[in-house]
């Protein structure tokens, strides 16, 4: 990414918020991806990932809040976004009638660029049948066929909302294949919303955790693994310190053994602990992006 | 907008081709009563002065009209709501166009339709009116009056139908609602009568159904136009 790329925001939320009813799923949410960038949007089930999604698309007029793609306002300027926005969305409605030939030409009607050459590429990448109906295809036949049509107008951001969701391997395969060869051309900005973390880690180089409808983080990965790490303590009498660490993320004492999970962890934090009384064999456990996400969702669940 | 044309025309396909049938019936049903009188009368019957097939095919011109108004209740109830319902307007929202155009596809297509039908009914109509000299100035004037009855019938339908559609998602309710409309103008038309005391003369509801079903057409035309046109979600 370069420093041009990285002072432009292919996304910016600003105040974001969304309420059904008495349901707020959207809190306040600002945001900044730049262009470029690959970004993987964690969170729980009902955190708010599909909702955003959709405001950041256009579909869901927001409650509160300003959204900008690629620069435009979303709902002032919504042709100009999506003949420059590619979307798969988590659940796939196209015209069931269609044949994917159909599709494909009705799509390339509507799209002011269409690269022919990716189209087919992807089609014979993906196996997809031309003369097949929408209604006989697989899942992960329609997600493919979903990418395809999302990549094929060689958008500036490629929006994908869980699109791993039921996919058997092989079918993941090829799909992350599409999405890397997407990334690497061109270099695109990717949202990427999935639960698979391992996914996240190997194509994403920022990620923001949702829960609650509010960002609980959102920095670089590579930065993220590096600062957060958990620690393993062993206390005397089973009772963790009155004063936790700074920026302590979660705890868990369970018998004598002291489980906390520290954010912007330095060799001062691990100084701090030991200090602290009662603590003695203290470890230092490397977290993945999975134990690392699994950590912030119980910190505050716990904390709520 | 020929690609949203193609697609509107293959989403609205059994209720275009259930139109068709309801237009063709009449005239199938007129052909065997024809066939029936010539076989099996001794001499085919004059009514009113006018030859049987002539009257049989009128009939069944006007029959075809009249059966047109569930054809146009089906499509004003299906063009919003039906989409809504198979969830392939989610698939067109994020997709770049415009609801202007998308709107102008499906009215284009209904234009189409209702059109067809009306201009094949009309030029049977002709047709016998010109065959027939004896009934060209008798019956012509009070066949035009009840045709431009049931174009506004028509076109009541039509927008009320279209105005459920876009506010919801059960194409069923949007074409039920349209198909009774002319009921409730009825109805309104007499409750006014009875609330304000007027005298419902034999000119009240001539004069005041055409009045009613022309505005209350354009009220839910727009209301239904702008809705669809303003809303962000699918």
């Amino acid at each position: 990414m370069s420093a041009k790329q990285e002072n432009e925001a292919a996304i910016e939320l600003v105040g974001l918020t969304k309420r059904f009813g008495r349901t707020t799923a959207v809190d306040d949410l600002s945001l900044r991806v730049p262009a470029g960038s690959t970004f993987g949007l964690l969170g729980p089930n009902g955190a708010g990932k599909t909702t955003t999604i959709k405001m950041l698309m256009g579909l869901l007029r927001p409650t509160a809040g300003r959204v900008r793609v690629l620069g435009a306002e979303v709902l002032a300027e919504p042709l100009m976004v999506k003949q420059r926005v590619g979307y798969v969305p988590e659940s796939h409605h196209l015209d069931r009638w269609m044949r994917v030939g159909q599709v494909v030409g009705f799509c390339r009607a509507l799209y002011e660029r269409w690269n022919d050459q990716t189209c087919r590429e992807l089609l014979e990448l993906f196996e997809l049948d031309a003369d097949k109906q929408v209604k006989h295809l697989s899942k992960g036949m329609l997600v493919k066929l979903s990418l395809l049509l999302a990549v094929s107008h060689e958008p500036d951001l490629l929006v994908l909302d869980e699109p791993l969701a039921g996919l058997d391997p092989l079918a993941r395969e090829d799909l992350l294949e599409g999405v890397l060869r997407t990334i690497c051309d061109r270099q695109r900005t990717v949202l990427l919303s999935t639960h698979s973390l391992d996914d996240v880690q190997r194509l994403a180089d920022t990620v923001g955790i949702l829960y609650g409808g509010r960002l609980l983080v959102h920095r670089k990965i590579d930065e993220l693994l590096a600062t957060t790490k958990r620690i393993r303590a062993t206390l005397t009498d089973g009772r963790p310190p009155d004063r936790l660490p700074p920026n302590t993320i979660w705890q868990r004492v369970q018998g004598r053994e002291w489980l906390v999970t520290v954010g912007d962890f330095t060799p001062d934090t691990l100084e701090q602990i030991r200090a602290q009384p009662g603590v003695e064999h203290v470890e230092i456990i490397d977290l993945g992006l999975e134990g690392l996400f699994k950590d912030f969702i119980r910190g505050r669940r716990a904390a709520s | 907008m020929k690609w949203l044309l193609w697609r509107e025309y293959r989403l609205n396909r059994l209720i275009l081709m259930a139109g068709a049938v309801l237009l063709l019936a009449p005239y199938v049903v007129g052909l065997i009563v024809l066939c029936w009188a010539i076989c099996w009368a001794k001499e085919p019957p004059v009514i009113e002065g006018l030859p049987y097939a002539v009257v049989v095919f009128g009939a069944a011109a006007l029959y075809s009209i009249l059966l047109s108004l569930f054809t146009v209740a089906l499509l004003g109830g299906n063009a919003i709501a039906g989409e809504r319902a198979d969830r392939s307007a989610e698939f067109m929202a994020y997709l770049p166009v415009s609801r202007g155009r998308r709107l102008a596809s499906k009215l284009s297509l209904t234009l189409l339709a209702t059109a067809s039908i009306w201009a094949v009914n009309l030029l049977v109509l002709g047709a016998l009116v010109s065959l027939t000299p004896e009934m060209r100035w008798s019956g012509l004037s009070q066949h035009a009056s009840s045709l431009a009855y049931w174009a506004l019938t028509s076109l009541l339908i039509y927008c009320v139908s279209w105005l459920f559609s876009s506010l919801q998602s059960n194409p069923s309710v949007a074409i039920c609602t349209g198909a009774v409309s002319p009921l409730f103008v009825v109805m309104g038309l007499q409750a006014a009568a009875w609330i304000w005391s007027m005298p419902i003369t034999s000119r009240f509801l001539p004069i005041g159904y055409p009045i009613a079903s022309l505005l209350l057409a354009v009220a839910s035309f727009a209301a239904g136009s702008v809705y669809y046109l303003r809303r962000v979600e699918p």
